[in-house]
């Protein structure tokens, strides 16, 4: 097979996933990246590290972005850029700004072949070989739901709200700084440590019964002692905050954007023949979505608004 | 030390950028300088840094960029040691068990299809190995992997869980790209008959291959249509799991769950226990040549040895431009009051050069603005893509392309007024020789603001004043223009021999410190 | 910036017939077994184990004041052995550091207070900054910057982090510090 081969020894091109908080970066047709990397920029004028996207001017935007694809190419990557073929996953509303500094840089500074950008809720189901789902991406700046139809994206029922990784740390900080912990303890990365090994999504009962204020409220897990290594101190984290920072993804209040409303929502947005294969799969990407215990509370939470809201009800079950 | 600390020179590099004259390069061919940002990175060599081994690049690229016989530790990112530990040789297996259980106590809780590996890499020899960190005293025991025999033995590799679905995966793709460009040659073929110059046998008598081939007996030769291979697509799930009752009652031990450096040191399986840690292979690092973007000539380009610390090629600004350092602030720096600044000049290359100090750049080479610099630069092109062997090459768009870059204005920070010198005066070449010879001081006649000369090296006097309006801890910054001559022994030009002499000029700007506070 | 001239008092010093100027506040144990290569730098309160193995230091170093250059042990199961440790030519070792490492190439810098972990290998043209810790048996390859956070950077032909005219730097850094370590002029 001729054209299989040409294809096979034509150099793998490099695919980049730039997120708000980690870069995914690897080859096409690899299982997995190569690397996984804070989204950080070491300055080649001042040697400061820096998130990629904090930035004044355009011009500013573009130094690091050059400052960092030559970290990637050439720390990690190895790869000459030059002449090379590049798939960029991105999010499909993303700032345009970002998106053309990026192949500015990619084109004018970096020599590359081609980009192709590819958005990202689409591109995730490619991994499963299925062409209609709900694709829920918890990232860190936010969530956002784009339903994807026989491999088309509905654009119109696309929804986005800002609990992301982000707004969770802001969650851990409030609470540890009502505990009396120091403010300047508690860093970006401490945050993200604490989330990430300590808290949990709690079941829809226990969550209910405390939003209601029950007379036997749960008890809550027990607290964990976090040691923060670079100040040798040791802040305690309440077993409450474990069990409720995330929660805030699922507020019941009037606008209806919780998460579990807003999958609702978006798959009402679609036209009616193809909601039925929609509700019956519900994808969820990003890092956000790795927590523990979420998704047998956003199943409860989603059926059981499928049967006791009037609203969804009367529109999805008939 | 002028690389620990931010230097107060900086010269304006060619693009725009202003740089240490440490970060900077010359290209002899252009001849401008250059920096990190507008230069061509290649990859020279791939290398271990931890084995010092060098790498053939179709090996690394085979390896994914990983060293075969060193790794890293999965908690710490530190390079692990290999370490030796004894055990009483036995002849029997199973003492060797027991014997190796008391040796390890933590590898006596490895699941038992490991344990049956064991015995066959001990018996014959007498040390075993593990891998330990140094740093965070992390061991290949902790995890339950089985001590090896050899030293650089064979550690296990952390297998991809999903890689089938992905091959399978992939080869769907495949079949797909495939089965849309069969499509299209056949559709292209039917449309669009080859058009030939003269007319063939099949256009005369009507005899396609085709019909030959079946006349004369040879089965038909049609290309299989490939067939698009079906895949099972992945089934949506009502069963998502539950949490874990005792997330409620157990406490957390921090110590058995993974940081997300962790986790991401394993990007195929992202492990939440500690227990699912495993040795990672180290990655591999380079050494890198740069590349003039403009003229496409090597400004460095290291051996390739990983030990080595030299190169083949070394374009060093510091090896042709006149360095200027600065010494002193005459008088402390108040806003509005005359001021002047020693400098020390030297002159590295082996030819004498004429210095001038100026404000600003003589009239007629202030005209050069970008839109010309870059139609200079695409007059240069049509010169070298006009020879028909470099268009055949195709090598005229890479050329093309690699100058696209855009020159950016040179940022003006000076807040001081300089006084240009009077006149130029010449800096003497470099003689390593003279370092070794008595300190003469031969009674010349010297411009004024010439303070001390000695070899190549001169201290100069600029005098300057600050700008009126600066706010105490400002930094004054002094910006001024050098002329010098620059002898150049290659030319572009192969019919020219002898070395031609070009002035050049550096903008340099010197941050003198800060304003004192008025008393 | 030029680097300022450095007194030291006649007394404090002693100057050898290779151009080595060792101070007398310093602990020099074993000091047959310690080798400087002349026009060596060793400032107040350093000290040098050579009492633990050989020590042989290269032609224009520096070791800074309160810095400690400790040969490396290797434990075996019979006890444990030190191993000579060899310092390169144009070294800058920082105040205050911890050497123990088992070998440092040539135009190296090691910053204020780093600490350098036992059979270390630091090849040559190599920063290790300020405060930086490496652990033991850590391999730096040449051009490497080995920051204070412990990551690693830079690598031959990268314009930032280690200048790529590392040699030359260090060859005339360590020269101009020997040249301007003067005597206090007599008053």
């Amino acid at each position: 097979m001729p054209i299989y081969e040409s294809v096979m020894q034509e150099k793998p091109p490099i695919v980049l996933d730039i997120g708000n908080a980690y870069t995914k970066l690897g080859f096409a047709g690899e299982a997995y990246p190569r690397k996984i990397m804070p989204t950080e920029v070491v300055l080649t004028t001042t040697g400061n590290t820096k998130r990629l996207f904090d930035y004044e001017q355009k011009d500013e935007l573009y130094d690091q972005i050059i400052d960092f694809l030559q970290t990637i190419f050439f720390k990690h990557l190895l790869v000459s850029p030059k002449e090379r073929k590049f798939v960029v996953v991105e999010n499909i509303f993303g700032r345009t700004v970002i998106r053309e500094t990026l192949a500015r840089a990619l084109f004018v500074h970096f020599d590359v072949s081609s980009v192709l950008f590819v958005p990202a809720h689409l591109i995730a189901l490619s991994t499963l070989a299925v062409a209609t789902a709900v694709v829920v991406d918890i990232g860190y700046s936010e969530t956002s739901i784009m339903p994807v139809f026989s491999g088309v994206q509905i654009m119109s029922a696309f929804k986005d709200q800002s609990y992301g990784g982000s707004a969770i740390h802001a969650e851990i900080k409030r609470q540890l700084l009502e505990t009396g912990v120091k403010e300047s303890l508690l860093t970006e990365s401490v945050l993200e440590d604490i989330k990430v090994r300590t808290c949990f999504v709690t079941t829809m009962d226990r969550a209910h019964s405390r939003s209601r204020g029950d007379e036997n409220q749960p008890k809550p897990p027990p607290s964990v002692d976090y040691i923060i290594c670079d100040n040798d101190t040791m802040v305690e984290v309440p077993g409450l905050l474990r069990e409720t920072v995330y929660e805030i993804m699922f507020e019941p209040n009037n606008e209806r954007d919780s998460l579990p409303h807003l999958i609702l929502r978006s798959i009402l947005n679609c036209t009616l023949d193809v909601r039925k294969p929609l509700v019956e799969s519900v994808f969820l990407i990003g890092g956000g979505s790795m927590v523990q215990g979420l998704l047998p509370r956003l199943q409860q939470e989603l059926q059981h608004l499928l049967t006791n809201d009037p609203y969804y009800a009367e529109r999805f079950h008939d | 030390m002028s690389f620990m600390q931010p230097s107060p020179v900086k010269y304006a590099c060619s693009c725009g950028i202003l740089n240490p004259i440490n970060k900077l390069f010359f290209c002899r061919h252009c001849p401008k300088l250059r920096c990190g940002y507008c230069v061509c990175t290649e990859i020279e060599s791939h290398f271990c840094s931890n084995c010092l081994e060098n790498i053939p690049s179709s090996e690394a690229r085979h390896k994914k960029n990983c060293c075969a016989n060193c790794f890293d530790c999965p908690c710490c990112q530190h390079t692990l040691s290999a370490r030796a530990a004894n055990v009483p040789v036995v002849r029997k297996s199973e003492e060797t068990k027991e014997g190796e259980s008391k040796e390890s106590p933590a590898a006596a809780g490895t699941p038992p299809a490991t344990a049956s590996s064991k015995p066959s890499a001990i018996p014959t020899t007498k040390k075993i190995y593990y891998l330990s960190c140094l740093s965070c005293r992390w061991t290949t025991r902790d995890v339950g992997i089985p001590d090896q025999g050899v030293a650089s033995g064979t550690w296990p590799e952390n297998e991809c869980l999903y890689q089938a679905r992905f091959n399978t995966l992939v080869d769907y793709y495949q079949s797909i790209v495939l089965q849309e460009k069969q499509e299209k040659l056949e559709f292209m073929r039917r449309k669009a008959p080859k058009q030939h110059k003269f007319p063939s046998l099949t256009d005369r008598t009507g005899l396609t291959v085709s019909l030959i081939r079946r006349q004369i007996g040879w089965h038909e030769k049609s290309i299989p249509k490939a067939k698009a291979i079906s895949i099972p697509p992945a089934e949506a799930t009502a069963d998502v799991g539950s949490l874990p009752e005792d997330i409620f009652t157990e406490p957390l031990n921090l110590r058995n769950i993974t940081t997300i450096a962790q986790r991401h040191g394993q990007p195929g399986d992202q492990p939440t226990a500690v227990s699912n840690l495993y040795p990672q292979r180290r990655s591999l690092w380079i050494k890198r040549s740069l590349r003039c973007r403009q003229c496409e000539h090597n400004l460095i380009k290291p051996e390739y040895h990983p030990t080595s610390i030299k190169y083949r090629i070394q374009l060093f600004a510091s090896y042709h431009v006149p360095e200027v350092l600065m010494v002193r602030c005459e008088q402390p720096l108040q806003p509005g009051k005359a001021n002047a600044i020693l400098l020390k000049l030297s002159n590295p290359t082996m030819y004498d050069m004429t210095i001038r100090i100026l404000s600003a750049l003589p009239p007629e080479e202030a005209l050069i603005s970008p839109e010309a610099f870059q139609q200079a630069c695409k007059i240069k092109e049509e010169v070298v893509t006009s020879s028909p062997l470099v268009r055949n090459t195709g090598l005229t768009l890479s050329r093309q392309n690699s100058t696209r870059e855009v020159k950016r204005e040179v940022e003006d920070v000076s807040n001081a007024e300089i006084v240009p010198l009077e006149s130029e005066f010449v800096l003497s070449q470099r003689d390593d020789s003279k370092e070794f010879d008595e300190d003469v001081q031969l009674p010349t006649e010297e411009p004024k603001f010439i303070v001390w000369r000695k070899g190549n090296k001169v201290l100069i006097r600029l005098q300057f004043t600050p700008a009126d309006e600066l706010p105490p801890n400002t930094d004054v910054m002094l910006g001024f223009f050098m002329q010098y001559t620059y002898v150049n022994t290659v030319s572009n030009a192969s019919d020219k021999k002898e070395p031609t002499t070009h002035a050049l000029h550096s903008r340099i700007f010197i941050n003198a410190g800060a304003i004192e506070k008025a008393n | 910036m030029e680097i300022g001239d450095t007194y030291y008092s006649k007394d404090e010093y002693v100057e050898t017939a290779s151009g080595n100027k060792v101070s007398r506040h310093t602990v020099l144990c074993g000091s047959q077994n310690i080798v400087l290569n002349g026009k060596v730098i060793v400032q107040s309160g350093a000290i040098i184990r050579g009492d633990l193995a050989n020590v042989r230091a290269g032609r224009y170093c520096v070791i800074s004041k309160d810095s400690v250059i400790r040969p490396p042990y290797k434990q075996f199961s019979k006890g444990i052995a030190f191993f000579p440790m060899h310092i390169g030519d144009h070294v800058f070792v920082g105040e205050g550091a911890v050497v123990s490492a088992a070998s440092v190439g040539s135009c190296v810098y090691i910053g204020k207070n780093a600490i350098i972990g036992r059979r270390c290998v630091i090849k040559d043209c190599c920063i290790i900054e300020d405060g930086a810790v490496l652990p033991p048996e850590t391999t730096v390859s040449s051009y490497m910057r080995y920051t204070a956070k412990g990551t690693i950077e830079g690598g031959q032909g990268n314009p930032y982090f280690v200048p790529a005219a590392m040699q030359d730097e260090m060859v005339k850094y360590t020269k101009a510090f020997y040249e301007h370590f003067v005597r206090t002029p007599a008053i």
